[in-house]
């Protein structure tokens, strides 16, 4: 496949500061660092290309990807993945939820659209069945609301 | 999988004294998420990080007296002659909120056409306050590309699913654009 053998680095770090240059220093190019032998950021990073591409579906994923800025995850959910005629099914047997797609990334996304609304519908619900309540329960100890 | 270790670094690197918050920044950290065997946190208890931001490009460079991050090329499109192809530079940036103690990341390429996993990469980190994001930036050099088609590098933490950004790989004809005579 590839001629060359890959090169690879990774790191991880708290995010950037920008500030404000300092009156003095203005006019003069800052002083001028060797290149660290060694970076501090850097962390071990490992990559494996497959001979023969096994699938990458699991038959169960814990779907850590709730995308809600006023919503987190305080444990990942088990979802059963199934395959349709055209469609990848999430399905969260728990509370018979489900998220569909062409891949397993668009069908976690629709799970994640439905599953914030559901949170969020049965949070502003004061009159639920018995049902619709036992659902809340089981939501309340998978999400919680951000704090601000 | 032929596991192949291409730069390993022993330390682990850990986010140093964080300078600055975000603004989307989540909820302190729950004392009972700590273990308490020494203080260490597990990864299996360690919060589930929110991936605020995923991109690609061909470098990340990161300046190293204050952190901040420079994303040169961000691209979603690669355009080779022939494949199987070699992406000469491919980087990918994360995003982290919520994000607190010791982790294993995992970054899968895939192929759409069948889900099939390409290769995976796999990455140890540390982040020490959750008040405030991580940011991890993964560089990498001479990537396959197999065929065209669409590709999705997703994003796990343990077995736990993320995110994912997609790119596009495609076929070009007859030398690349910007070399083609216009009549």
């Amino acid at each position: 496949m590839a001629a060359a053998a890959p090169v690879i680095s990774a790191e991880v770090s708290a995010p950037g500061l920008s500030r404000e240059p300092v009156e003095h220093e203005s006019g003069t190019l800052p002083k001028q660092q060797a290149i660290a032998p060694h970076n501090p950021l850097a962390i071990p990073v490992q990559l494996m290309i497959s001979e023969v591409a096994p699938s990458a579906r699991p038959a169960r994923l814990l779907f850590g990807a709730l995308k809600a800025p006023t919503l987190r995850l305080r444990k990942p959910i088990p979802l059963d993945l199934s395959i349709g005629e055209t469609e990848v099914v999430l399905t969260w047997a728990e509370i018979d939820e489900f998220g569909y797609g062409s891949t397993m990334g668009d069908a976690a996304e629709d799970f994640s659209r439905s599953l914030a609304e559901l949170y969020c519908r049965l949070q502003e619900s004061e009159l639920l069945g018995p049902d619709l309540l036992n659902v809340k329960q089981i939501l309340s100890q998978y999400i919680e609301t951000r704090a601000r | 999988m032929n596991p192949t270790t291409l730069e390993e670094d022993a330390r682990n690197c850990t986010v140093d004294k964080p300078r600055q918050g975000c603004q989307n920044s989540g909820s302190s950290p729950r004392s009972q998420l700590y273990t308490p065997v020494r203080g260490q946190r597990l990864m299996a208890e360690a919060p589930i990080p929110s991936v605020v931001a995923m991109l690609i490009c061909e470098q990340i460079i990161t300046e190293q007296a204050t952190n901040k991050k420079s994303l040169i090329g961000v691209f979603e499109t690669f355009g080779s002659l022939a494949f199987p192809g070699v992406v000469n530079r491919i980087a990918i940036y994360a995003k982290l909120v919520d994000a607190q103690g010791k982790y294993q990341f995992k970054f899968r390429f895939v192929s759409l056409k069948d889900e099939t996993l390409i290769a995976e990469i796999g990455l140890e980190a540390e982040i020490k306050d959750s008040a405030h994001c991580a940011e991890l930036a993964l560089n990498v050099q001479n990537f396959p590309m197999p065929e065209p088609g669409k590709y999705e590098f997703q994003l796990y933490v343990g077995d736990i699913y993320l995110s994912r950004v997609t790119i596009e790989a495609i076929q070009l004809q007859g030398g690349v654009p910007w070399q083609q005579q216009h009549p």
